[in-house]
């Protein structure tokens, strides 16, 4: 059996200022799954996100990815999409292409390049020339142009119109393969649940429920929005 | 991939720095021709005209020439901010390269650009300068000029350019790892991280300069008042003070950055 893609033992993170984001969390991602990573404001999802990423420096426990401590060879087979728009402005749509090529041996330009084409986005344009919603879009193709182990997209859908939200997920479901997993950090669960196999819900920077969505539908009857909101009820 | 990272870190910084520079070049010509130009044909019959001209030929000279020295200071600042510790740093941190990679690249190409600076501003002066009757005047006094400055009658201008260099080399790399510590202790405050960072460059700066200030003086009292070397032999005193303090500028503000940017990268 394969080592599991993700896990995280005893995991803590405490910050400057005393605030523990996270605290004991344990967990292990089987490969081919689409996880859902939910949980309310402050509940430690971008730390988590962070510290697999290598963004970050645990303060207590740690991390394997692919039975590796985050680090160069764990960024081989990680690819992250951030909350935030990491794009220089100046560059073109090309440049960006060249620069994933350079640096990561699995990225698929003629994949980037199908969907940049599909979306209508000119490989000559200046980034700081796009709406920021395209520019979002560029960056999901990016990511998920790569032939990565593990995807994590934090809130990939959060600043989209509805029917960008559509292509996004269609683009994320199409373009990953079966041993791959994706961890995905959203608040807008009703749009997603459909496409989850499995949901962590965290609270406090640890985990309270690691469940399939089947396990949840079929058990509990109810959807994961309806538990996310019971759950979390303020 | 170091090669890489030094490709892109180059592309990013050429950008505003190679006209910076082709400007300040195109300056030295023109001051050349409408300052020292004027100077050399005859200074007491020049016109108004010829006067205003060659007023606002050093000016705009002597402007580019700051330009030069704080754009490429504060160019080389700003791209290790924005590309490690603003957004974009999300990108470059999770690139499948080593933290000593990153900063190794920033390393190479900050203080090339800086040398290069250096370099270039010498080479503007000579342009400004350097007519005829300088080089004349190089060669014709240079034991009178060495005698004055206390230079050893037999050392020839290419040690004198080959101790430049050196100089600039070192100075260079440490310039740049001063700025780069400050922009990488500067990332640690949740707000304000360019001002901290320009505070605590300046706060290097002055330890730096009181270091130097102090040893400076204590060589300066010690062996030029009480006689016991010559201004030749003080020279070298104080060109191993300042390559001493510029080496350790620079390899310190290289592992505190390193360590840094290791155990307490602060992405916002």
């Amino acid at each position: 059996m394969s080592k599991p893609i993700l896990e995280c033992y005893g995991l803590s993170k405490r910050y400057g200022n005393g605030f523990w984001a996270l605290s004991n969390l344990n967990l292990s991602l089987e490969r081919g799954q689409i996880v859902g990573l939910l949980g309310p404001n402050g509940s430690g999802k971008t730390t988590l996100i962070k510290l697999i990423n290598d963004l970050l420096v645990p303060t207590e426990g740690g991390i394997h990815i692919d039975g590796r401590l985050p680090g160069v060879e764990t960024k081989k087979i990680v690819s992250y999409l951030p909350e935030r728009t990491y794009l220089s402005p100046s560059w073109k749509v090309q440049n960006l292409m060249d620069y994933f090529e350079d640096f990561y041996e699995d990225f698929k330009r003629e994949r980037a390049e199908q969907m940049l084409k599909a979306l209508g986005i000119e490989r000559t344009a200046r980034l700081r020339t796009l709406s920021k919603g395209t520019r979002e879009k560029v960056q999901l193709i990016m990511v998920m142009s790569r032939d990565a182990s593990l995807y994590i997209l934090d809130e990939p859908i959060g600043g989209v119109d509805p029917a960008a939200r559509d292509y996004i997920l269609n683009t994320i479901l199409t373009n990953y393969n079966e041993n791959a997993t994706i961890l995905l950090s959203t608040h807008l669960i009703a749009d997603i649940e459909n496409i989850l196999d499995r949901v962590l819900f965290l609270q406090n920077g640890q985990v309270v429920l690691n469940a399939t969505v089947d396990e949840i539908r079929m058990k509990q009857k109810k959807s994961v929005d309806m538990l996310f909101r019971e759950v979390f009820r303020c | 991939m170091l090669a890489k990272l030094i490709k892109y870190d180059f592309k990013a910084l050429n950008r505003f720095l190679i006209i910076i520079h082709i400007m300040l070049l195109i300056m030295a010509v023109l001051g050349r021709v409408t300052f020292v130009g004027v100077i050399m044909r005859n200074v007491d019959a020049m016109s108004e005209f010829e006067t205003i001209v060659m007023t606002a030929g050093i000016l705009v000279y002597a402007l580019m020439f700051m330009v030069a020295v704080l754009g490429t200071e504060i160019l080389v600042g700003v791209h290790f901010y924005r590309n490690l510790f603003s957004d974009e740093g999300y990108l470059t941190h999770t690139l499948p390269v080593s933290r000593g990679q990153l900063l190794m690249s920033k390393t190479i190409s900050g203080s090339l650009w800086i040398l290069i600076d250096q370099i270039l501003l010498i080479l503007s002066g000579v342009i400004l300068v350097y007519t005829k009757e300088v080089a004349e005047l190089l060669v014709n006094y240079k034991d009178r000029i060495w005698k004055a400055v206390g230079f050893p009658a037999g050392m020839g201008y290419g040690t004198i350019l080959l101790v430049l260099f050196i100089l600039c080399v070192v100075s260079a790399l440490g310039n740049a790892l001063m700025i780069y510590v400050s922009v990488a202790v500067g990332q640690l405050f949740s707000n304000h991280r360019v001002l901290g960072a320009i505070v605590v460059y300046f706060g290097i700066g002055i330890v730096v300069g009181v270091v130097s200030g102090i040893f400076g003086a204590s060589i300066a009292i010690t062996d030029v008042v009480q006689e016991t070397v010559s201004l030749y032999q003080l020279y070298v005193k104080l060109f191993g003070l300042s390559f001493g303090i510029e080496i350790a500028v620079a390899v310190i503000g290289y592992f505190i950055t390193y360590l840094l940017m290791q155990k307490k990268l602060n992405l916002n």
